[in-house]
């Protein structure tokens, strides 16, 4: 046996040593032994047959000479042979728990005697050796691997610079003369390029995808922010990805995958989320991270084309944990707690600044009497009230709790998740839990026949409260009186806001005034079978039932704002959603020699989907009741109910075939059928198809040590959406009571409402993807690039109408829209030492979206606010120019305006504002970033991760409700207009709300930023001292969420949110620091 | 291997038979288009559902905006008035979507009478339901028109996706109009069973607005105003009407079913008839000033939740003013509507006593005044002509007395208001001012029928048309026609029912021959119809609009923020929200001061 072959034997072993994460066996088997004057042979054989090892040697090494005796009783292998090796000059190395290795010591010395020789060795992160690392005098042919210990020797010079590599770990590289005692430590390299990546229906080892699929496993999340939703957790982490999340509790994020690229309302850009075989039917939040094994992102369309119908948006494959075949008992808990703040309180004037913005409001409007009789005490006294002090200063709550037990008889696999989590908002009557638990099981009944299923509850409790507080609690007068003189909250603070029915919003936090409870639950279970057939073909069906309901109560009592002082209000809402999945794939492997493999997919897909809702309110519950007691309401003020369904039907098949390794190709079609588009328009195919290059084994390139991967992909595909309303291709009548009759008799009436479109069909996505994969230095710099042109046509919109129609908006395909842009992803691990490692991964996308096409071709629709050549979300607005100073009066007349009124750019000198005037600006992000930072030092480990939006912007809803008005505080006027003051900055103060400020660019903010999302150290307990409470693993961290915000425009420094600021109505950003802990038996 | 076989069948049978049908829509929750007016049942939900849509327009606030505000009777108080009427306003928006989405519908139920059988349906009843959804049709047609002038008119259901629309001509639109009335007229019966079928449209209701129309649209063709007076006196002598002998019960809500009303449209007491929350009648709250001004009163039913969208102006507070006859020392206007239509007295309604610190005009010194749950809290005496007010402040004194703003210069020529310093003003300390947020306000509108005070959801029916204004049209149409006695008898019976009752004003409301102008009949209409959402129209139909909005200038605008009228506002802009989605704008080109 040559040393080569040795070589190789050894990197075959390590592959497997990796994937069974076993280190040493050799205690786990005991022999006993009585031999006396025997050969090595037979001490050797006794071995074998004891225990399940297997020895391999050259003959040669092994002589025949009988001298050894040994008389050991069930004692570990290792001590048997070392007894019989002592002796000689030979060594062994336990390489899994069927093979040992015996070889000849001196003979390697021997080889490398010329040179200086470098000992070292090597471990892992948690100190254990690394078995079979490549070790390579770079620049030479000079190498070998690590031996059992982790150990290796190896000749050098000083100057030379040694790298070790091994699969599944971040490579190392270091200068011979740098080695010392201590062992080099290898880190667990988060991308591996031989990770099996779900495709849809199937899945592909990493090296062979040829469509742009992103991925992100549990691993690599774990030791990173601490989300509600498994899809907040990859803000920053999916290049070409954008990510928002709202601040309420319990709020879901929102995902849209390369651009916008449908003009429907919303919901359209969602992409389609597929959990263990079926589409997902809940919402996002039901489902508890702690369950996700990994998550694949499908980008292109040709990865999305085997989703056909509503691939394309992206697809979003989530698969979670099974249980290990391992066939052990493991327990994991992780939780953790956390408490929240607001970080900024907004920017609104004071009290002496509102009181003079007040005064100076009626002035303009030709009055004196500025104040009510509370205003002027409050004033006298100073006693100003800080609305937000009050209601948002205080604290939130948050924990979680996550149990994962996994049982398994190595073909009777079983793991339970179980979680509960619960976040407690900054005002009291807004809350959220959720109780989730997750049972999956694979049962292999037979060698070629696995059954398994996956039983999934998840059920959530949001307290939603009133979101009129946020607007409230920033907007109300500072001239207020909380308390009366009893003590007891005013219900009217003043009399101004009494003439305005703008209730103290206090009540409005308090559950016994507001009780706005969502309940939901959602329960699935699948049921697959994976039957092989023969060794090629594989038969796999899957069927999923998938049952979510919701019910939303509500229950205002007379003091909430609501019902402001008027009898008590409740509504009852339940609504149920079921969704049928069937599934069936028969797919054949075949690897006809070295060269051509083949894998081929025949798909049938099946989808049903019903809802149905029912709905009731009413006022005057006689007595303090809550929502559930709607029914003894003394006024029933509405009732409802709704049942729809839709239905699709799929066929599809995917061709995979691979030359040499080298060479990739991918063929999949998808003959998809609808029942919510017009008959003769119902069905439609979707094609796709990619090649991919793997030049990194070109032989020309697998010489070079620093390339160790480069995989060039070109792709086109076809995707579609068809998420419009049912029924729409009919028409709708709407129902209208009426009553005749002095004794009022009821007259029902039905009239139409929704104009049918009997030609509605399929909106196709087209995109062409060109990526490169690539990984350098033994991939510890990799990534990958992707350019793309995506092609939205007929646009399923609802299109806005001219009212003479009859009707203000009709479903139609209309149009084109483009996405067109690029995306990098790159890690690297910048660091590598025994005790530090720093490893960097940044995410960087581009993306250009544009209306290509809309009605008739060329034609723009205003309307819709829809150009072509712009961007599918925009607004549009009059320029702000200042302020119409005293000496422009007469010009000021021309337009209807007074002097210190706010003045708009007249582009056309017309003296009118028209449509005209106004420009265009965009909403749509066109860079995103995102940047994550991990780093450990010992037992310590930290990371940061963080992301950014640029290049758009918005006009802020909290700065345009009742803007200008004195009404109410406004938020970040620091300097407005007064004859003694004609400043530009902001007009004049005034009684009303003007409507040219919202309409034009004066509450437009560059809404650009990097959010530093999260922090977390972590440090894990030493092995030897959790050992000895039969702990496998301990983590203590604590983390702290949203700390830094970098920003453009001035809203930060008047306290918005750039996520979440566009509606006066949004819930508070907050702070929250968390403390936590990862334990496993 | 026989499972295999059992698969490839099973996939070929789901993938086959059951695809067809699989894809097919059931719209079970649905009423689609389609065959649903071809029933008996079907069509008769189609008219009613007409009858509701027109909830869509009376009494919304758009509708009052658009009818009501500004004119020369009726403003917005507070400083929104400033903003003129542009392509961007939107209640123009809002009235023109309501009366296009409703026309449509009525094109559906008209179209599907006429063109299919039902079976099952009577032809005097397809008639009947013929009539009735024409006469709709017509009523929004003519608001239109009247609003906006040439107009799109389509009078068949839009089947498929239209984007362009077509302008005709007003004179055409009007043709339109005539010609269903006159169906309606034709086909509608005279009087319906009152316990199950009150509210909807008869013949009378389509003489008045025929009479109405004529009066509109051909006020120079002396065959078209002999028609015109015909059928209003087809309605006054048709004895199904008769006017409500007291100007205070008109407006009781327990009496809203009168013998006056001609056509309403019906409200419902019961939410789930009345459009559910945020449905019903809510005109009730845009005409109630901030009278919780006074501590001693607190919001109620009675006096209704204040929203002050609508001020009388000056102007209208002086229709009302009878010189010579009026005792305003004893708060008595000759003219009854005056008092009975305007909410002029409140109580303290607080249920503890209510003091203040006064100075007494008899002892001339401060003194601390308590009044009572149910006492006289303050009153409004808001006509121009003040003289005898200084008594009549004296006799109620310490109740709050409300002058009009612009009496304060000849109170202060009388010396001011009595004080501690000033004990010589004629007029005591009780004397107050009205303000752009407290005026005495219509009383036509309040709905104390509701669940308490800030209930939005009212319950009274909103008024198309009524029997005085059908005696203020044969009037109208005889006054154009040279007929001023006919006028003044007409006239005089509106009048009649406006008069006191106390001996020493009886018959002096009476009018003669002589004193029927246009303006006058222009006047009285207006204080008859204040409020009703006529207002704007009959100015337009006098001709009068810009020339009242001009030359009444300072008495419209006295308080309130102006903006000068122009000719070119006698006619709605387009609105914008049509323009940019209609696919032919250039027809549609508003007056440049307008914008587009």
């Amino acid at each position: 046996m040559s040393k080569h072959l040795k070589m190789k034997q050894f990197s075959l072993f390590s592959l497997l040593m990796f994937f069974c994460c076993i280190s040493a066996y050799a205690q786990e088997q005991l022999v006993t032994v009585n031999l006396k004057k025997v050969s090595l042979k037979e001490v050797l054989n006794v071995i074998e047959k004891q225990t399940t090892y297997r020895f391999s040697y050259r003959n040669k090494v092994v002589d025949d000479k009988k001298d050894i005796s040994i008389s050991k009783s069930r004692v570990p292998v290792n001590i048997v042979l070392n007894e019989a090796l002592a002796g000689r000059n030979l060594e062994y190395s336990i390489i899994s728990s069927t093979s040992i290795v015996i070889f000849d010591k001196k003979k390697e010395i021997e080889i490398n005697r010329e040179r200086k020789k470098l000992i070292g060795k090597v471990q892992d992160e948690k100190g254990e050796p690394v078995i079979g690392a490549a070790v390579l005098v770079k620049g030479s042919t000079n190498r070998t691997v690590t031996d059992i210990n982790g150990e290796f020797q190896i000749n050098t010079s000083d100057k030379d610079v040694i790298t070790i590599s091994m699969l599944g770990y971040v490579p190392v590289e270091k200068q011979a003369n740098k080695f010392n005692s201590s062992p080099i430590v290898m880190k667990e390299n988060a991308i591996m390029i031989d990770e099996v990546v779900a495709i849809g229906y199937g899945s592909v080892k990493k090296s062979d995808l040829t469509g742009a699929v992103a991925n992100v496993s549990s691993k690599m999340l774990q030791n990173q922010a601490k989300m509600n939703d498994p899809i907040q957790s990859l803000q920053g982490q999916i290049a070409g990805a954008d990510i928002t999340s709202g601040n309420s509790p319990g709020a879901s994020s929102s995902i849209i995958i390369r651009g916008y690229n449908t003009l429907m309302r919303s919901g359209g850009d969602d992409p389609l989320i597929i959990i263990d075989n079926a589409p997902f039917l809940g919402k996002l939040d039901e489902i508890n991270p702690s369950e996700i094994e990994k998550i694949d992102i499908l980008k292109d369309a040709s990865s999305t084309a085997i989703y056909g119908a509503r691939g394309a948006n992206g697809v979003i494959i989530i698969t979670t944990k099974r249980g290990n075949k391992d066939g052990k008992l493991s327990i994991e808990y992780d939780g953790y707690f956390g408490m929240g703040k607001c970080y900024k309180n907004f920017d609104v004037m004071d009290g002496n600044m509102y009181a003079a913005y007040r005064e100076s409001a009626y002035k303009n409007n030709g009055s004196n009497d500025a104040f009510d009789d509370v205003q002027k005490r409050v004033i006298a006294n100073g006693n100003f009230i800080d609305w937000q002090k009050f209601m948002f200063n205080n604290w939130s709550y948050k924990t979680n709790h996550s149990v994962t037990v996994n049982t398994s008889t190595g073909k009777n696999r079983n793991l339970i998740v179980l979680g509960y989590n619960s976040d407690q908002g900054i005002i009291s009557n807004m809350s959220y839990k959720r109780f989730t638990g997750r049972f999956t099981g694979d049962i292999e009944l037979a060698k070629q026949f696995t059954l398994g299923y996956s039983v999934n509850f998840a059920h959530s409790i949001t307290n939603v409260g009133d979101d009129s507080v946020w607007r409230s609690g920033t907007r109300m007068d500072p001239l207020s009186e909380l308390y009366n003189e009893n003590g007891d909250l005013n219900f009217y603070t003043n009399k101004w806001m009494q003439d305005y029915t703008m209730p103290n919003p206090i009540y409005d936090t308090r559950k016994e005034n507001v009780d706005v409870q969502n309940k939901r639950n959602n329960a699935s279970a699948n049921l697959y079978s994976d039957w092989d057939i023969t060794k090629e073909l594989k038969f796999k069906t899957s069927l999923t039932y998938n049952y979510s309901s919701t019910e939303s109560g509500a229950y205002f009592s007379p003091n909430s704002t609501n019902r402001h002082l008027s009898v008590n209000g409740a509504s009852y809402n339940k609504a149920t959603h079921e969704q049928f999945n069937f599934t069936n794939i028969l797919s054949y492997v075949k690897q006809f020699n070295e060269i051509h493999k083949i894998d081929i997919s025949a798909v049938q897909d099946l989808q049903k989907y019903e809802t149905n809702a029912i709905g009731v309110a009413g006022f005057d519950i006689p007595y303090y009741g809550k929502w559930y007691n709607v029914n003894e309401a003394q006024t029933n003020i509405s009732n409802g109910s709704v049942k729809s369904e839709w239905a699709l039907l799929s066929f599809m098949g995917r061709i995979n075939y691979n030359i040499k390794d080298r060479y990739l190709f991918t063929a999949t079609g998808r003959y998809d059928g609808s029942s919510r588009l017009a008959k003769g328009h119902k069905w439609a195919l979707f094609p796709s198809a990619a090649i991919a290059w793997r030049i990194s084994e070109e032989p020309f390139v697998k010489t070079l040590e620093q390339i160790s991967n480069l995989k060039l992909r070109l792709s086109y595909g076809v995707s579609g959406n068809t998420a419009v309303q049912p029924y729409a291709t009919q028409g709708q009548y709407g129902r209208y009571p009426y009553t005749f009759g002095t004794s009022e008799v009821a007259a029902w009436g039905y009239v139409p409402s929704l104009i049918a479109n009997p030609d509605m069909g399929w909106e196709r996505t087209s995109e062409i993807n060109l990526g490169l994969d690539y990984g350098f230095f033994n991939n510890r710099l990799s990534g990958s690039v992707d350019f793309y042109q995506r092609d939205t046509r007929d646009l399923l919109m609802q299109r806005n109408l001219p009212s003479t129609s009859g009707y203000t908006t009709v479903w139609e395909n209309v149009g084109q829209i483009r996405n067109k842009g690029f995306e990098v992803a790159i890690q690297g691990v910048a660091v590598q030492t025994k005790d530090f490692s720093l490893t960097i991964k940044g995410t960087f996308s581009y993306n250009k979206n544009e209306i290509v096409k809309l009605f008739n071709g060329k034609q723009d629709s205003p309307g819709n606010n829809w150009f072509i050549g712009k961007p599918v979300s925009i607004d549009r607005f009059y320029k702000y120019i200042g302020v119409w100073q005293t000496a422009d009066a007469t010009e000021a007349a021309k337009y209807k305006q007074v002097v210190g009124t706010a003045k708009m750019e007249d582009k056309d000198g017309s003296y009118t504002y028209t449509t005209d005037d106004m420009d265009i600006y965009n909403k749509i992000p066109k860079w995103l970033a995102g940047l994550s930072v991990s780093a450990q030092w010992k037992n310590w480990d930290m990371s940061v991760y963080s992301y950014g939006r640029f290049d758009y912007g918005a006009r802020m809803g909290t700065l345009t409700y009742d803007q200008s008005s004195c009404r109410f505080n406004q938020i970040g006027i620091k300097d407005f207009w007064t004859a003694d003051n004609p400043t530009n900055v902001h007009p004049r103060a005034e009684m009303v709300a003007i409507g040219y400020l919202s309409g034009s660019s004066w509450a437009w903010r560059d809404l650009s930023f990097v959010r530093i999302k999260n922090i977390n150290i972590g440090y894990t307990l030493p092995k030897s001292f959790i050992q000895k409470f039969g702990c496998k693993n301990l983590r203590a961290y604590m983390a702290v969420e949203n700390p830094f915000l970098f920003t453009k425009s001035d809203y930060k420094g008047i306290g918005l949110d750039p996520e979440n600021c566009n509606s006066e109505a949004s819930a508070r950003p907050l702070t929250t620091y968390m403390v936590g802990i990862n334990i496993k038996f | 291997m026989k499972n295999k076989y059992i698969i490839t069948a099973f996939m070929i049978i789901l993938g086959c038979s059951s695809c067809s049908e699989f894809l097919n829509e059931t719209p079970y929750n649905k009423v689609v288009q389609g065959n649903y007016y071809t029933t008996a049942a079907g069509i008769k939900g189609g008219v009613n559902g007409l009858y509701g849509s027109l909830r869509d327009i009376y009494n919304k606030e758009f509708f009052m905006n658009i009818c009501e505000n500004s004119t020369d009777i009726s403003i917005w108080p507070s400083s929104a008035g400033r903003q003129p009427v542009d392509a961007t306003t939107s209640y123009v928006n809002d009235m023109w979507n309501a009366c296009y989405i409703n026309i449509n519908r009525c094109n559906e139920v008209i179209s599907s009478l006429e063109n299919t059988t039902i079976p099952g349906l009577d032809n005097s009843v397809k008639n009947r339901y013929l009539g009735e959804s024409k006469f709709i049709r017509a009523l929004y047609f003519s608001h239109l028109v009247k609003q906006f002038g040439d107009i799109p008119m389509e009078l068949t259901p839009t089947s498929g996706i239209v984007t362009s629309a077509n302008k005709v001509s007003e004179k055409d639109v009007w043709e339109q109009i005539l010609k269903d009335y006159q169906f309606a007229i034709d086909n509608c019966p005279e009087s319906y069973t009152a316990s199950t079928d009150y509210g909807r449209i008869t013949k009378y209701a389509a003489l008045h607005e025929m009479s109405k129309s004529l009066l509109t649209c051909k006020r120079t063709d002396s065959e078209s105003l002999k028609k015109a007076q015909e059928c209003a006196e087809l309605v006054i002598n048709s004895g199904k009407y008769s006017l409500v002998s007291s100007t205070w019960d008109l407006w009781d809500m327990n009496k809203m079913r009168n013998s006056e009303i001609i056509l309403p449209v019906c409200y419902s007491k019961d939410y789930l008839l009345d459009g559910g929350a945020g449905g019903g009648n809510q005109s009730h709250m845009y005409f109630v000033a901030d009278y919780t001004l006074h501590k001693g009163i607190t919001r109620s039913l009675e006096y209704g939740r204040p929203w002050i969208r609508v001020k009388p102006t000056r102007y209208a507070y002086e229709l009302y003013l009878n010189p010579g006859i009026d005792d305003i020392a004893n708060n008595m206007i000759a003219d009854k509507r005056a008092q009975d239509w305007f909410i002029t007295n409140w109580k303290i309604n607080k249920t503890t006593d209510y003091t203040e610190v006064l100075y007494n005009p008899v002892t001339k010194q401060n003194e601390t005044v308590t009044r009572h749950p149910g006492d006289l809290a303050m009153t409004a005496c808001p006509w121009d002509n003040v003289q005898g007010g200084a008594e009549y402040a004296k006799k109620i004194w310490p109740a709050w007395v409300f002058l009009p703003e612009y009496a304060k210069t000849l109170v202060q020529s009388q010396g001011g208001i009595q004080s501690a310093s000033n004990p010589n003003g004629v007029w005591p300390s009780n004397v107050k001012f009205c303000t752009i947020l407290f005026y005495p306000y219509l009383r036509k509108h309040l709905d104390p029928n509701r669940l308490d005070m800030n209930v939005a959801e009212g319950s009274r029916d909103a008024i198309v048309s009524r029997l005085a204004d059908t005696y203020l049209l044969a009037a109208e149409a005889a006054f154009l026609r040279g007929d001023n006695n006919k006028a003044a008898e007409y006239i005089n019976v509106v009048r009649k029912r406006a008069e006191r009752t106390e001996p020493q004003f009886v018959d002096k409301l009476m009018i003669t021959a002589a004193q029927v102008t246009a303006d006058f009949i222009l006047d009285e209409r207006g204080r008859e119809l204040i409020g009703e959402m006529q207002r704007w129209y009959d100015l337009k139909r006098f001709g009068k609009l810009t020339e009242r909005m001009t030359k009444l200038y300072d008495k419209i605008w006295y308080l309130a923020p102006a903006y000068s009228f122009e000719e070119y506002m006698e006619k709605r802009p387009y609105p914008r929200n049509f323009l940019l989605n209609v696919s032919n704008p250039e027809d549609f080109q508003n007056n440049s001061k307008y914008g587009n």
